[in-house]
């Protein structure tokens, strides 16, 4: 049994009547394991991401975390969402501070925690400015520092990397490996969306792999590479290919 | 009930005579918007010019100026024709301004290659207006139109409230006299039953004329060159009325008061002074020895003025204040937390396309007669519509993203309001605002006196009592003088309190 459990898992939107968006999606993500979500576009990954954070329903089928189902979000499980979801009009600190709304913690104790968290993401100096004045990688970590700040056990990331441009999608992945190898913090494990092959086989152990129309569990393959790995090794680029051709096959 | 039939038919004979006039005012207005805003969007200087003083124009209570504007008309004009002149004239001055911006912005932001396109051939003027500019703005001047016609709906009524019972300035036919007389006489059955029909005419006009024309408007522009657009719904900006155009001069302002500053304040300085020379002129030209007693008594009219102002200003932001007491709740309801955003759109749409000033006779005896009351209600009632329906309308910006944060971090309760709720109304709340002030202002010549047979009002001290009062006993002079007094008092506080709100609030958008 993982951390989390997806089982059987079908979604229509329209309360059920509509046509079928995920066709019994079964998977799970163990302790410690990191695992990505890589199918065609629209095929209805994201709308697995929100059922498995309880923020829509399956129409049949369940998702439970360490044994108990889901069926609203809860504190353990955290969210980056793509396009960062940062309020425009509160500070940085104030974005992190968002995640520990549900604490009984006062304001100057969010305030001190959050900017230290800032501080670990390499944001000091921007905790009283505005998500405006940042770039696109920044913005990313406040949206990091906010998900992480309430010492989640599981990550949820609909493709975190997607808005930003190469390099600093590259940095960022770096960092977010350094971040979760550290032992101070909680997460235990992470479900990633993601569009891009490399990335996945860069940062996941586990790789699920959705076919089209009604989305399906094509294929799931362990990835037994180490700890840093080099995108331009051989074993790499194997794994990278015979992700593209489950993918596409 | 054998009554009611042939008061149906008078009703509807009233307000076809209403409609008449805001289409004779919206025709004007489309040919002086194409002419001024093509004009301003070709010629760098008259954009220059013309552009920030329309945007100052666009928030100023104009309907204030109603007095004098049946003054002024009535004089050179007698009679009938004078005095709907002067309503027509209002109707103009309340739609022109976003229509004006509307094809200013189509104009200028066609591509460069058409422009060119007419050189390589030669087009004449006439050719390029015509295959061209014309083509190019109706679009979005379809689009202001509609927004136009309901802030004109306003200003019809209340100038059409205003001059009945009064015998040398009274519009006769209209739907907004209908009313008020039906209501003075206690005939409350027939009252409703125009109420009823203005509402239908309301509705008809958006689907028989304004969906019609914006559609059609629509099958032609595309060919020109294809934009983004949204399809009008039945009370579509019903009155979503000034904050499309007031958020836009905003930003526009941001840029023309670092700018511009200069060129406004002697634009604002060119009007006082043409005021101040017509007042002269007119009172040379009445009697010589006038001149000086005039200006032995222009302090007094100061003094009395200033004083009027300040307490229209308790009032008007007495109301003020509840209005946000009230509007803020009921926003944030229905954009956060209701899952019938729709229905009660539709509810505070039909709701609103009721003038309030046309309430007048249902006020009066809901506030027992007393004035100061009566004038809070009517106050209260101008506004409240502008700030809910302006941040409604600002909320389809908002990320849709923010309810799924909600529930992932558990924003509930007092986080709720202080992270989410009020600072994301916080641009909608100040243009809202805005217009909602400057639709009270608007209202104060009916709001603090109103007199007619049977429905009299009457505030102590006030603005529009002075305005009214100025009128009816011919005192131009002392008209004028408070109108420039709230016209400054207008300017700087959107200057130097309302500007820098927005800029405030908005900075931290990208
Ligand atoms: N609220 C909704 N109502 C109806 N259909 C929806 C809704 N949201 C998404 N869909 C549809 O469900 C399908 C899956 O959408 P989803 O966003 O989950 O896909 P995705 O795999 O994340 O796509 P992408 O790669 O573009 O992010 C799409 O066909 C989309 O059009
Ligand atoms: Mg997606």
């Amino acid at each position: 049994m993982g951390i989390i459990d997806v089982k059987e898992v079908s979604f229509s939107f329209a309360n059920g009547e509509g046509p079928k968006i995920l066709d019994s999606v079964s998977f799970d993500a163990d302790e410690y394991e990191f695992v990505s979500l890589v199918g065609p576009s629209g095929c209805g990954k994201s709308t697995l991401l929100r059922i498995i954070a309880g923020l829509i329903h399956p129409t049949s089928g369940s998702v439970s975390y360490m044994g108990s189902t889901i069926s609203q979000p809860i504190r353990d499980i955290s969210f980056v969402f793509q396009d960062f979801a940062l309020l425009p009009w509160l500070t940085n600190v104030d974005n992190v501070s968002v995640g520990l709304s549900h604490t009984k913690m006062n304001e100057k104790e969010k305030e001190k925690v959050s900017i230290e968290m800032l501080k670990k993401l390499d944001l000091g100096g921007f905790e009283y400015a505005y998500p405006n004045v940042l770039s696109g990688g920044m913005k990313q970590r406040v949206g990091l520092a906010r998900a992480l700040i309430s010492n989640p056990k599981v990550l949820l990331m609909d493709e975190p990397f997607s808005s930003l441009d190469e390099l600093t999608a590259r940095a960022l992945r770096s960092e977010v490996i350094r971040i979760l190898k550290d032992k101070a913090q909680s997460v235990s494990s992470v479900i990633m969306v993601s569009h891009n092959v490399e990335e996945a086989v860069e940062l996941s152990d586990k790789i699920v792999i959705f076919s089209n129309k009604p989305t399906h569990v094509k294929a799931i393959k362990q990835i037994s590479l180490g700890d840093n790995r080099n995108r331009h090794s051989k074993e790499f680029m194997k794994i990278v290919d015979e992700t593209y051709s489950l993918l596409v096959g | 009930m054998v009554g009611i039939y042939p008061e149906f038919i008078l009703l509807v004979v009233d307000t076809v005579y209403s409609w008449a006039r805001m289409f004779v005012a919206l025709f004007i207005s489309m040919i002086l918007a194409l002419g001024i805003g093509i004009w301003t969007a070709r010629s760098a200087v008259a954009g220059k010019i013309i552009i920030p003083v329309v945007d100052v124009l666009q928030t100023l209570p104009i309907l204030a100026f109603f007095p004098f504007a049946i003054y002024i008309f009535v004089f050179y004009l007698p009679g009938y024709i004078g005095i709907n002149s002067a309503v027509v004239f209002l109707i103009v001055t309340s739609m022109l301004w976003n229509m004006i911006f509307g094809v200013n912005e189509a104009v200028r932001t066609i591509p460069n290659e058409v422009i060119e396109m007419s050189r390589v051939y030669g087009m004449s003027l006439y050719k390029r207006l015509r295959m061209i500019f014309i083509p190019a703005s109706l679009s979005k001047l379809s689009e202001q139109m509609s927004l136009s016609w309901a802030i004109g709906l306003f200003y019809l009524v209340t100038s059409e409230i205003f001059s009945t019972g009064n015998a040398k300035y009274e519009v006769r036919h209209g739907i907004g006299v209908a009313l008020t007389q039906l209501g003075a006489s206690r005939n409350f059955p027939a009252y409703l039953l125009g109420i009823g029909v203005f509402v239908l005419f309301v509705v008809v006009t958006r689907l028989l004329f304004f969906n019609k024309f914006d559609e059609y408007v629509n099958k032609y522009s595309t060919n020109v060159y294809p934009r983004h657009r949204h399809k009008l719904g039945l009370f579509d900006s019903l009155h979503m009325i000034n904050f499309p155009k007031v958020e836009a001069g905003m930003s526009r302002l941001k840029g023309y008061m670092h700018s511009h500053r200069k060129l406004i304040f002697l634009a604002l300085g060119i009007l006082i002074l043409a005021l101040s020379i017509f007042l002269l002129l007119r009172l040379t030209i009445n009697s010589q020895n006038m001149v000086s007693k005039v200006f032995y008594t222009i302090p007094g009219y100061e003094a009395e003025s200033l004083f009027s102002l300040l307490l229209s200003f308790v009032r008007i932001w007495g109301a003020f204040l509840l209005i946000l007491a009230i509007s803020i709740p009921i926003s944030v309801y229905v954009v956060f937390i209701s899952k019938k955003k729709n229905t009660f759109l539709l509810l505070f749409q039909i709701a609103a396309s009721i003038p309030a000033t046309i309430l007048l006779p249902i006020l009066f005896i809901a506030s027992g007669g007393n004035a100061e009351a009566l004038a809070f209600m009517i106050f209260f009632l101008s506004g409240i519509w502008y700030v809910i329906f302006s941040i409604l309308s600002r909320s389809k910006y908002l990320q849709s993203s923010i309810e799924d944060l909600q529930k992932i971090f558990q924003i509930r309760g007092i986080n709720a309001w202080r992270y989410i709720y009020l600072k994301a109304i916080g641009p909608g709340l100040i243009t809202g605002s805005i217009t909602a002030i400057a639709a009270e202002w608007n209202a104060s010549i009916i709001a603090e006196y109103f007199s007619s047979n049977g429905l009299s009002t009457s505030v102590k001290v006030g603005i529009g009592r002075l305005l009214d009062l100025s009128l009816s006993s011919g005192n131009i002079v002392l008209m004028l003088i408070a109108l420039i007094n709230m016209v400054i008092m207008i300017i700087l506080l959107n200057t130097f309190l309302w500007k820098r709100l927005y800029s405030k609030v908005t900075a931290v958008y990208s």
